[in-house]
């Protein structure tokens, strides 16, 4: 990919997870702080590496685009982070979270949707395409068995991909962690096909 | 990407150390103190082979069923049709005999579930049913296996005593 091109995906995913993080905001009713915002290339196969390696437990919240081009986003959290965003969900202490269960991963799946749309509508709003996410699942495993779901599409067409990683934290420091977006091959052509057109 | 492919030509593994392979990663070995490991299988299968008269094993991480079409990287485990004769053509090449060959496969679990990925292609059942086709068509029988399910796995083989056992997050192993 050329550098040009990539720098304006890099723009666009930032626009999109600004704007994700500003609904997150909304929907927990805390301050959500950008820290730094990350373009990366990197082998599919180190990418557990990123997130505490293959045997790490994780949550993951992962959803499908469709419409423009058909892709797919996926969120990865350590558990303590995942829990302490189901406590600020239910409006509980935070803490009061230990497992992952049904009502845990019903208020994570809303949570994928909020970014999801969230995300997906600002990237639409600066290129015109009409992208849409589908209802999120919801899994606690292992991260490399969580990665797979995303690895295996990205390993049919190529061994490396560009993940944007973006640290947050809330003003009262609450919460920090990582939003990662790996976009599919199909989604990120087309993005950047978009942007470079404009 | 670079593959770190161990194949037989290159130097043994230290002794007692453990080897985890990545996804499209494979390695074999007749270094009796090894363990050849894959760490947090999801839709991946591994395939994992022993010959107890020598002591000789090998263990491929495989992501995906079918390399026809796809980008094409020589010497990948990636792919179910070539993982599999790669591992056994390096294990022979150490000295295991394919008619002595303990064959065991493990993983391919669906990680989605949920109305929206309802009859999106299971890539963990594809991967199944190529490791399965592949082995049948080459009249290699399978000992035993832990496929399917809906959580991930790890799977370890000891070349002391060709031992394989395989976890889910949190759980005790087991042997298979």
């Amino acid at each position: 990919m050329k550098e040009l091109a990539l720098s304006r995906w890099a723009e666009l995913v930032g626009i999109g997870t600004t704007n994700a993080m500003a609904g997150l905001s909304q929907m927990i009713g805390q301050e959500i702080e950008v820290d730094s915002f990350g373009l990366r290339k990197v082998p599919v196969s180190q990418i557990s590496q990123l997130v505490g390696g293959p045997e790490a437990p994780a949550v993951g919240i992962y959803l499908t685009v469709s419409g423009a081009a058909d892709g797919h986003l996926m969120l990865i959290y350590d558990p303590r982070i995942a829990f302490a965003f189901v406590d600020l969900l239910m409006m509980q202490p935070i803490g009061t979270t230990k497992e992952i269960g049904e009502m845990e991963s019903s208020a994570l799946g809303e949570m994928g949707n909020v970014i999801g749309a969230f995300f997906l509508n600002a990237i639409a709003d600066h290129t015109g395409l009409s992208l849409r996410p589908s209802p999120p699942a919801v899994m606690a495993d292992m991260a490399g068995a969580l990665l797979d779901v995303v690895s295996a599409e990205i390993l049919m067409h190529a061994d490396e991909t560009y993940l944007a990683e973006t640290t947050f934290s809330t003003a009262e420091g609450v919460i920090s962690g990582m939003f990662f977006v790996m976009p599919s091959d199909d989604l990120l052509s087309v993005l950047v096909e978009t942007a470079a057109a404009a | 990407m670079t593959l770190s492919v161990v194949d037989p030509t290159t130097p043994e593994p230290r002794a007692g150390v453990e080897q985890t392979l990545g996804l499209g990663e494979w390695a074999v070995s007749a270094d009796p103190s090894a363990t050849l490991t894959c760490i947090g299988l999801g839709s991946c299968v591994a395939f994992i082979v022993y010959d107890p008269a020598t002591k000789v094993g090998g263990m491929a991480h495989m992501v995906l069923p079918d390399s026809t079409g796809a980008r094409n990287t020589p010497g990948t485990a990636k792919f179910v049709d070539m993982a599999i004769p790669l591992v056994i053509e390096g294990v022979e090449a150490l000295g295991a005999q394919t008619r002595r060959l303990r064959i065991v496969l493990a993983g391919g679990a669906t990680m989605l579930r949920g109305a929206a990925f309802e009859g999106r292609i299971n890539i963990g059942d594809r991967n199944a049913d190529a490791a399965r086709s592949l082995l049948t068509a080459r009249h290699l029988r399978i000992a035993a296996e832990d496929l399917g399910g809906t959580q991930g796995r790890t799977v370890r083989l000891r070349l002391v005593d060709g031992s394989i056992s395989v976890s889910l997050a949190g759980q005790p192993a087991r042997l298979l």
